[in-house]
């Protein structure tokens, strides 16, 4: 080492202030550049750097935060990764080769068009047309899902349990009779049952009399199979007269 | 292709690399959603999701049947709960009901909760409404609702040749699992109808009336029902007879013949036979309030097909009040009025207002109107 300050005091032994000075971030510019680069080339400065920090994290939390020092851990690293990428680099060299020797049409790989400054894709890059291929595949169970259900029927559900009187007829039938009912309303005027319909020019009168005829049906005229219980329980229920 | 179980071994390092790690295994998920698309339509093919309901129509013997266990079920038991009819309109009427029975002796008490305030007493055949509004009592005997063991059993073959009766798909109504039957109408002159009755006790808890489309026209249904229910048969038979302080009517007709009254069809509605005929005095409140005025006779001419019941009322023309010809929907219940036409058979038809109504579409109530015939006098 041929840095000067450090080299200063005792013989053999290189100046701890600066390094010190460093970790607690007090240096600046020249001489900060210097002590970085006394820890980079000696490992005694770096194994100072190493205790300071450690005594640093002992005092704030009482305990060390880190492991030790440990500069083979950074050599061994760097050696693996300079292995490691000649052969990544040997490999997208062949695969860019072999399209152009051998010709193969639909093959791809994006690094070979982009000509010399050949880099592999990493491993967890998403790749779009599987992506593609999976949206799809969710549709296709999606739709096969519905389509056996709708298949099989939509069955005419009863009515709700607990429903009051006061809810719309949409709630107490199910979806299919509920569109179904309003369907059939558009043909009849919305509101209050007791409305006279407009067939072309005619138009019925409510009147006393005709209260009275269809009171007599009511009476006379329930011979159904169903009108015991529902049809003697709708008319007596049904406020389609306005006595 | 990378093999499929990696998909479990890998372990992530990093929050990111969940995201690489699914991202990566983008050609195992395909695999296994296309799979389970595959699988979940190869089971559709081979057994349907749900029970289907059968396809064939329902015997005459299987009908008769299931009509007689629908009529056991409100004899056997007590049930108090709230009937809630809705038409096509959007119009909703529901009222509370109580049903005791004991023996043969049928009572039931219906009380309105919407509209005018309402309540109607049954004893069997005897009928009593009570109007609060008007302080009005009126009673009256209704046949259709005594005769039915008997009347069921001509009723039961006329039903199945203008009806198809199926099984449907099963649902619940006001808590309790029913049984549905759809019965399709062979022809376009009546409607359609879906029963819904409870599973265990053949009840009939909601009946649908559906058009000559398929639309629901009304919907008669229980929103709440409670089975034997401490309801006392001489509590209802009190209150029923209470109608001290009530204006008390009683609808004056007399059981007649149509023939007997001079009118019969040019040739009968299918499906539709005639039942009864009355002859009414109609107006007898008016003829009350304005002393001097007689209450109109009018024939009630009463014609069924076994679900749908048709009242033909016959009265002589009132150029005051009888104007222009008129049709009204009430959910499920048309209405036709007319002038019977006739000048040119010369025998004084055009002198008479008909009124036809019933629970049928309306082309029905005019084909009745086109065939009613005045007889000839035979004196």
């Amino acid at each position: 080492m041929n840095n000067p300050h450090l080299n200063d005091g005792a013989a053999g032994e290189p100046r701890m202030e600066p390094i010190s000075a460093l970790v607690d971030g007090q240096l600046r510019v020249d001489v900060f550049a210097n002590a970085v680069s006394a820890c980079v080339e000696g490992s005694d400065a770096r194994a100072a750097w190493h205790t300071y920090h450690l005594i640093g994290d002992v005092l704030r939390f009482g305990e060390s935060a880190g492991s030790a020092s440990d500069d083979g851990f950074a050599a061994r690293v760097a050696k693996r990764l300079a292995e490691e990428a000649p052969a990544v680099r040997h490999a997208a060299v062949e695969a860019a080769v072999t399209p152009a020797t051998e010709n193969v049409a639909n093959y791809h790989h994006p690094a070979s068009e982009s000509g010399q400054n050949v880099r592999e894709e990493a491993a967890n890059s998403p790749v779009f047309r599987w992506k593609l291929v999976a949206g799809l595949a969710t549709m296709v169970a999606v739709g096969a899902v519905g389509w056996s259900t709708l298949g099989s029927g939509l069955s005419p559900a009863g009515m709700p349990v607990g429903a009051k009187p006061g809810q719309s007829l949409a709630a107490l039938d199910s979806r299919a009779d509920s569109q179904a009912l309003k369907r059939s309303a558009s043909s009849e005027p919305a509101g209050s049952a007791a409305l006279s319909v407009q067939a072309g020019s005619r138009q019925m009168i409510r009147d006393p009399r005709l209260d009275e005829l269809l009171a007599a049906h009511e009476q006379a005229g329930g011979v159904s199979a169903l009108s015991m219980p529902a049809g003697f329980l709708r008319n007596a229920t049904f406020e389609g007269r306005g006595r | 292709m990378a093999r499929l179980w990696p998909l479990v071994r890998v372990r992530a390092a990093t929050p990111m690399a969940h995201v690489a790690l699914f991202e990566r295994h983008w050609r195992q998920m395909t695999m296994l959603l296309m799979l389970a698309a595959a699988l979940n339509v190869a089971a559709a093919q081979v057994a349907p999701a749900l029970p289907k309901p059968e396809d064939k129509a329902m015997s005459e013997s299987e009908v008769a049947d299931w009509l007689k266990r629908l009529h056991g079920a409100s004899r056997d038991r007590n049930y108090v709960g709230t009937f809630v009819v809705s038409s096509a309109s959007g119009a909703l009427a529901s009222a509370r009901i109580w049903h005791a029975c004991e023996g043969e002796q049928q009572v039931e008490r219906v009380e309105t909760l919407t509209g005018a305030p309402r309540s109607v007493f049954r004893h069997n055949d005897r009928v009593v409404t009570f109007l609060p509004d008007q302080k009005v009592a009126r009673t009256e005997r209704r046949e259709s609702l005594g005769a039915f063991p008997g009347l069921l059993k001509s009723l039961d073959a006329t039903i199945t040749d203008l009806y198809s009766a199926k099984p449907a798909d099963s649902g619940r109504v006001a808590g309790f699992d029913a049984q549905v039957v759809q019965l399709t109408p062979k022809d376009k002159l009546r409607f359609g109808y879906r029963v819904w009755s409870d599973r265990q006790t053949s009840l009939v808890l909601k009946v649908q009336t559906l058009d000559t489309d398929g639309h629901v026209l009304e919907q008669a249904a229980f929103s709440e029902l409670h089975y034997d229910e401490p309801v006392r048969i001489d509590q209802l038979e009190k209150m029923m007879a209470a109608t001290d302080g009530w204006k008390v009517e009683t609808p004056v007709m007399v059981k007649t013949t149509a023939q007997a009254l001079g009118w019969t069809l040019s040739s009968p509605v299918a499906g539709f036979n005639p039942v009864n005929c009355y002859q009414r005095a109609l107006g007898g409140q008016a003829a009350a309030d304005h002393a001097g005025a007689a209450p109109d006779n009018a024939m009630h001419w009463v014609f069924s097909d076994g679900l749908a019941s048709v009242s033909l009322f016959v009265e002589p023309f009132d150029s005051a009040r009888h104007g222009q010809p008129g049709q009204m929907v009430m959910g499920a219940t048309h209405t036709v009025t007319l002038r019977l036409s006739g000048g040119e058979r010369g025998n004084g038809e055009g002198n008479w207002w008909l009124t036809a109504v019933g629970e049928v579409p309306i082309a029905t109530l005019q084909l009745f109107g086109e065939r009613l015939r005045r007889l000839a006098p035979t004196k």
